[in-house]
């Protein structure tokens, strides 16, 4: 009994930061209708914030703690509702997850930036020194109390009664859980919906600025990758309360986090469940929430009683040229391919052509993202994980059995295609939100379980690619260029590949699924099936960019794939545009170009290719088709007005402008 | 003569809510019926039980002697069921023209992921045919290339059908099909719906609060209210019950 209270009372401060998180994700979703991914970069900020006040600033405790929960917390809450979240309809799930992931990307980098990327340790505490210990439970020597054991209960519990009594025992709060179903018919009974709605935002950040605040001096170091985790960890809990109850979120967390610690005590390290199954307990606990809770499968379902007068969303893909210009822009496309295709084999510096080697395959990888989100209408955020299958498959492949990496890549895509139909099948049940969630607990799980095994990667040195792999041809010898003639012959065979998917059968079935699901099946289209299609040409395309990937920088690692690069691949094509194959090349080109460009600035302006992108991905909403392509159609339009070829306004609706629109699409 | 759709004691409850209760009648082959009723009598959701968008919590659907439970709506289509729905469920980004050629092709579970990698998915010259007849008798003939995103509501209603028909359905649906519709273009409407019949053979659910146009087209009716039938018979005989004046129209018998 006393071996079990020492390995189990150890796990409740993990379970009470998960607790803290995953109740400001449920309080956020009942009181805005948002499921808020950005929740681990504010409190990554407010964490950020104190510190550098008190350690650079030389501010007290006490007042840097002020600053950081209580002016700087619900300020960025009240900024994310009035500059971002306001403008979202509340029907409009992907572009809420969209604007999520965008903050959660951008923010860090951005304060990396303004603040220079020097590393930040020893964090103080706000209450309760952290390695002091203040009695021993029951007085038994195995079981110690120490500060961050007690500022986690304390506050965990104070917060919970706190927020319970708000959203159940005052007004605000029965006015907040209105205001989520329909703030119109709120608005119709008298009450300022936009008031409420900012009033939640602000408790909702006040909550993250301190879950930051607490859980700082916990780890040696402040790094936003532990905020993230364990974001991801209180979703599992959060998601078991199927986002509405705040004690049963609070107390999964803290079951997850004393049942991952104490078998931890109990099983002998070196195993496979010490180093794989227990570090991914969070991330199996979502999955079978997800399978199992069955109020997951229903949260993209309005329950706005108005809804019903809403006009039917608009289309994203409209508005084209017309056919003249075109002709013209095509032209020009095959005219920059060319130039492109001769200046890389012949006066393009090697550095120079390293980058563009590595932005086709990263446009491969790309335009996995067109199918499943552009075509599929699907949010996944396991991309980079999908890559890493083909990768690591042909990795592994060539160093054991000998096989060529490329055939190998081949092999990898099947699997990868493989990987990616078993998660459509899991969850065919979810649209939406929960369809992210569960892409996102796959890619963490095969981060934790999957790519970490040194079997499989090698460490974290990873996979090292030998010549001899390759065969006759040596791919890694840049002034030969043959790695860019492969790279470029294989982007050029899936481009066409999704195009002609695209215009095909397949094609038009997903267009009917994106404008109505319900009126698709009942034509007689398969819903499940064009899943299970589009997520296994998804992983197929991806499987093989990865591959792509891993030629080129000449090894494979888990770094590569880990799930923050999928939220950042998503980010980046949703910039660029989604719904289109020029979308992915140009977020596969404009992402290496923008970094190469960076290294020529000093080190702290690096992340400054995130927050770009993060902030074009956050003008999601208003410009579904990507930031980047509806500035293209608008000076395709103006210099199609200077240019006398169209009459009128670009996008207007009328059937001449808009007949030649679904063939321009590209 | 064996019936075309028999729905037999067919019932769905919400959270405590009967929204249809016991609900039995047929649908003989060729044959047009409509289902009229009061807001919120359960006529959509008798709708939604036959079309497989909900599953009744009791009671059978047969349609031409199959029994339709557990089969998903893309099934029941593809046996023959056609339907418009209440509130219009259009694909915006698609032309008029191919919202009918993925109608055909999705009915006869066409769409081979090869076909389209060879590029062999334009349609083909009996297809357009096809759609072609229907954009025409629907009367879309103007505006058969356009993204329905551009259309307005009542011609949006119209696509809906056209889809529908284009599937040469055995039994149509038609969910408030005049919503959004003038009075000329409801006659045209119902003038459309009585040939189908006639001249296809095609059976005809209607749900309906035109009652001139109702009048128009149905052989019978079926008064719903509250979840239950109240009267079945022929359209006139029906609409001067006393039960049916009371519930429907709100008028003293």
């Amino acid at each position: 009994m006393e071996q079990f209270l020492g390995y189990a009372v150890p796990g409740i401060p993990d379970g009470c930061a998960y607790a803290i998180f995953a109740v400001g994700l449920v309080l956020t979703y009942q009181a805005t209708g948002v499921f808020n991914f950005a929740y681990g970069a504010q409190a990554y900020v407010s964490a950020y914030l104190y510190a550098w006040l008190i350690q650079d600033q030389g501010l007290p405790v006490w007042a840097a703690g002020l600053l950081a929960v209580v002016v700087l917390g619900p300020g960025l809450g009240l900024l994310f509702d009035r500059l971002l979240f306001r403008r979202i309809p509340n029907n409009n799930t992907t572009a809420k997850v969209v604007t999520g992931i965008s903050l959660l990307v951008g923010l860090p980098a951005l304060l990396s930036v303004v603040f220079g990327n020097a590393n930040v340790y020893a964090v103080p505490s706000i209450a309760f020194n952290p390695t002091t210990v203040y009695f021993h439970l029951f007085g038994l020597a195995q079981v110690p109390i120490n500060g961050i054991f007690l500022s986690a209960v304390v506050f965990t519990v104070g917060i919970l009664v706190a927020l319970l009594v708000l959203m159940r025992g005052t007004s605000l709060g029965l006015q907040m859980r209105a205001a989520v179903e329909s703030r119109r018919l709120v608005q119709l009974d008298g009450v300022n919906a936009d008031r409420v709605v900012a009033t939640a935002w602000a408790v909702s950040g006040l909550m993250a600025g301190l879950a930051g605040v607490l859980l700082a001096p916990v780890q040696a170091q402040l790094q936003v990758q532990d905020y993230i985790t364990l974001m991801v960890a209180a979703i599992a809990a959060a998601a078991w309360a199927a986002l509405r109850s705040m004690p049963v979120a609070a107390l999964v967390a803290v079951a997850v986090g004393v049942v991952s610690v104490t078998s931890q005590g109990y099983l002998t390290a070196n195993s496979v469940w010490h180093s794989a199954v227990i570090p991914s307990l969070p991330f199996i606990v979502l999955a079978a929430a997800l399978l199992i809770v069955p109020g997951l499968r229903t949260l993209d379902d309005t329950k706005d009683p108005l809804s019903a007068v809403d006009p039917p969303a608009p289309p994203t893909s409209a508005q084209g040229r017309s056919p003249q210009l075109d002709r013209v822009v095509r032209v020009l496309w095959w005219a920059v391919l060319a130039a492109f295709v001769v200046s890389m084999l012949t006066w393009m510096p090697e550095a120079w052509e390293n980058v563009f080697n590595a932005g086709l395959a990263l446009s491969t990888v790309f335009l996995s993202i067109t199918l499943i989100t552009g075509m599929g209408g699907q949010l996944s955020l396991a991309q980079a994980t999908l890559a890493g299958v083909g990768a690591f498959t042909a990795g592994q492949l060539a160093s054991h059995l000998g096989l060529n990496f490329l055939v190998g890549g081949l092999v990898g895509a099947v699997l990868a295609a493989a990987v990616a139909v078993v998660l459509a099948v899991l969850s065919l049940r979810l649209r939406g939100l929960g369809l992210a969630l569960m892409t996102l607990a796959a890619a963490l799980l095969f981060d934790t379980a999957v790519f970490s095994q040194s079997a499989i990667s090698h460490g974290t040195g990873g996979l090292i690619l030998q010549r001899s792999w390759l065969g006759a041809i040596d791919f890694f010898d840049p002034t030969g260029h043959p790695l860019f003639v492969l790279a470029i012959g294989v982007l050029v065979v899936c481009t066409v590949g999704v195009l002609l998917v695209r215009r095909g059968t397949t094609g038009r079935y997903l267009a009917a699924i994106r404008g109505s699901q319900t009126g698709a099946a009942g034509i007689g289209i398969n819903l499940d099936w064009q899943r299970v299609v589009v997520f296994a040409l998804s992983g197929a395309v991806a499987g093989i960019g990865g591959s792509l990937l891993a030629l080129q920088q000449t090894s494979i690692n888990p770094s590569q794939f880990n799930y923050q690069l999928s939220l950042a691949f998503v980010v980046i094509v949703v910039t660029t545009g989604v719904g289109t194959v020029e979308g992915a090349i140009q977020g596969g080109i404009g992402f290496v170009v923008v970094q190469q460009l960076l290294t020529y600035a000093p080190q702290r302006f690096q992340g400054l290719t995130f927050v770009l992108f993060a902030a074009g991905a956050l003008t999601y909403a208003a410009h579904p088709e990507g930031i980047v392509e509806y500035q293209k159609r608008t000076w395709t339009g103006r210099i199609e007005r200077w240019l006398g070829l169209r009459p009128g306004a670009p996008g207007s609706a009328s059937p001449e402008a808009a007949q030649p629109a679904v063939e321009a699409s590209r | 003569m064996n019936p075309l759709l028999d729905v037999r004691g067919v019932t769905k409850r919400f959270d405590g809510i009967t929204a249809v209760q016991d609900v039995t009648f047929q649908v003989a082959p060729g044959e047009s019926v409509g289902l009229i009723g009061p807001n919120g009598a359960g006529k959509t959701t008798l709708f939604n039980c036959i079309g497989g968008q909900l599953r009744p919590d009791d009671g059978v659907v047969v349609l031409d002697g199959r029994d339709l439970d557990h089969l998903p709506p893309y099934r029941r289509a593809r046996l023959g069921l056609g339907r418009t729905y209440q509130r219009v469920e259009v694909f915006p980004e698609l032309t008029v023209r191919d919202h009918l050629v993925v109608a055909e092709r999705a009915r006869r579970g066409d769409g081979r992921l090869w076909k389209d990698l060879l590029g062999r998915a334009a349609p083909r010259p009996d297809e357009l045919a096809h759609v072609d007849q229907v954009v025409d008798l629907v009367g879309l003939g103007d505006v058969a290339g356009t993204p329905v995103a551009a259309l307005g509501l009542g011609l949006c209603r119209l696509v809906e059908l056209a889809r529908a028909l284009v599937g040469e359905p055995r039994l149509l649906m038609a969910d408030e099909p005049s919503s959004g519709l003038d009075v000329h273009e409801t006659h045209e409407l119902a003038a459309v719906l009585r040939t189908l019949q006639t001249e296809r053979h095609m059976a005809v659910l209607l749900v309906e609060h035109d009652l001139r146009m109702v009048g128009e087209v149905v052989d019978k009716a079926i008064v719903m209210d509250l979840g239950r039938v109240i009267a079945e018979g022929p359209f006139d005989r029906v609409m001067a019950e006393g039960a049916v004046r009371r519930a429907y129209l709100g008028q003293s018998a």
